[in-house]
């Protein structure tokens, strides 16, 4: 092996072991970062936890002071990230076509709009191909399928 | 199947999440999953008590004794971590039967073991690209999101495991999206988990009120 080759592997070595320490290194984050910024709906938490029963709606006036420092919305979340979909589309479509993995990579997606909505009208056409076969086992098999 | 055995989770849950448009957000209760039901019970106590309930192919929402929405949410409710957990599918989120991701590259280094997914799709090629995952000790840690062009969506930590009858369940979930630059978080924990309760079986078998 001569010394254009032994640089050659070196660098590749280097390269690999860097590729690797980049990837492992994605997975961290400064959770002091997220804890500061989560401090004040933490303090919150804290007030329900300790005040069994209590609502936004019932909350003392402690509690509404601790809300609008939060600036907390009167919304639960739960509906929203599990089914208002990218563009306007209900995230059922998606879950048909891409599983709810895919449902969570294109509502992150779509946050940049126009482009991905065109994708997202192509992938369409797989939830109806989809959304029809199930309607011709259930037609003509009567969903013996199931 | 060791994983058979399962077939309820119950636990405490808090949803911590900071808004785009500059609010946060807050909801605490308990969920009730009965896998064989196919049913997930979210008893909400704050911002509101209301009951939501995610079947196969609908969620609901109830409160006082009435529905006052419905959406359909098919296939979502067989991909929640509730579901991946119960069924030891959660080490690598489900992915190995999505269909619509393949296992393209697995590197250790030091505790983690990351595997790369890469789309399988052409249409979801247009839209995303790979997806990280790492296991630290045989559990799901950390998956990595990335756009089309390699940038990096969002970042979900699996962290403070706790076990419950033989099964992991993990007592956090960090999520970081990154939006236009900036962070956004979403913080959700689980207490009290309990495994195979064979108590409250209305809630796990929640029925619907007469409209």
């Amino acid at each position: 092996m001569n010394i254009k080759s032994l640089i050659l592997a070196g660098t590749f070595a280097v390269a690999g072991f860097a590729a690797n320490a980049g990837n492992a290194s994605l997975f961290s984050y400064d959770k002091g970062a997220v804890n500061n910024k989560m401090n004040s709906v933490v303090a919150v938490e804290n007030f329900v936890n300790q005040n069994d029963g209590v609502t936004i709606s019932t909350m003392n006036a402690e509690g509404q002071k601790l809300a609008a420092t939060a600036n907390l919305s009167e919304e639960t979340s739960i509906s929203s990230s599990l089914l208002d979909g990218p563009a306007g589309i209900p995230s059922f479509l998606w879950g048909c076509v891409l599983s709810a993995l895919g449902v969570l990579v294109v509502y992150l997606v779509t946050q940049d709009g126009d482009e991905t909505k065109k994708a997202l009208y192509g992938c369409l056409v797989g939830a109806a191909v989809y959304v029809l076969w199930i309607i011709f086992e259930i037609v003509i098999f009567g969903g013996s399928f199931y | 199947m060791l994983g058979q055995q399962y077939f309820r989770v119950k636990a405490d849950f808090s949803i911590k999440e900071t808004l785009a448009d500059g609010k946060s957000s807050l909801t605490m209760g308990t969920i009730y999953f009965d896998k064989t039901a196919k049913r997930l019970v979210y008893q909400i106590k704050f911002p509101e008590k209301e009951t939501m309930v995610l079947t196969d192919s609908t969620l609901y929402r109830v409160k006082d004794g009435v529905i006052i929405e419905k959406k359909p949410a098919f296939n979502i409710l067989n991909f929640s971590i509730y579901n991946l957990a119960l069924s030891a599918k959660m080490s690598n989120y489900g992915l190995e039967n999505s269909g619509t991701f393949k296992l393209t590259n697995v590197e250790k280094e030091d505790s983690l073991i990351i595997s790369t997914w890469s789309p399988t799709n052409e249409k979801l090629k247009e839209l995303t690209g790979n997806v990280l995952i790492s296991q630290k000790s045989k559990q799901l840690f950390g998956l990595v999101f990335f756009d089309k062009n390699e940038k990096i969506l969002s970042k979900q930590f699996f962290e403070e495991y706790k076990n419950s009858k033989g099964l992991d369940f993990p007592g956090q979930i960090t999520q970081i999206n990154y939006i236009d630059g900036k962070e956004f978080y979403k913080i959700t924990t689980f207490k009290n988990v309990v495994v195979n309760d064979l108590n409250e079986y209305n809630i796990y078998n929640f029925t619907f009120p007469a409209q």
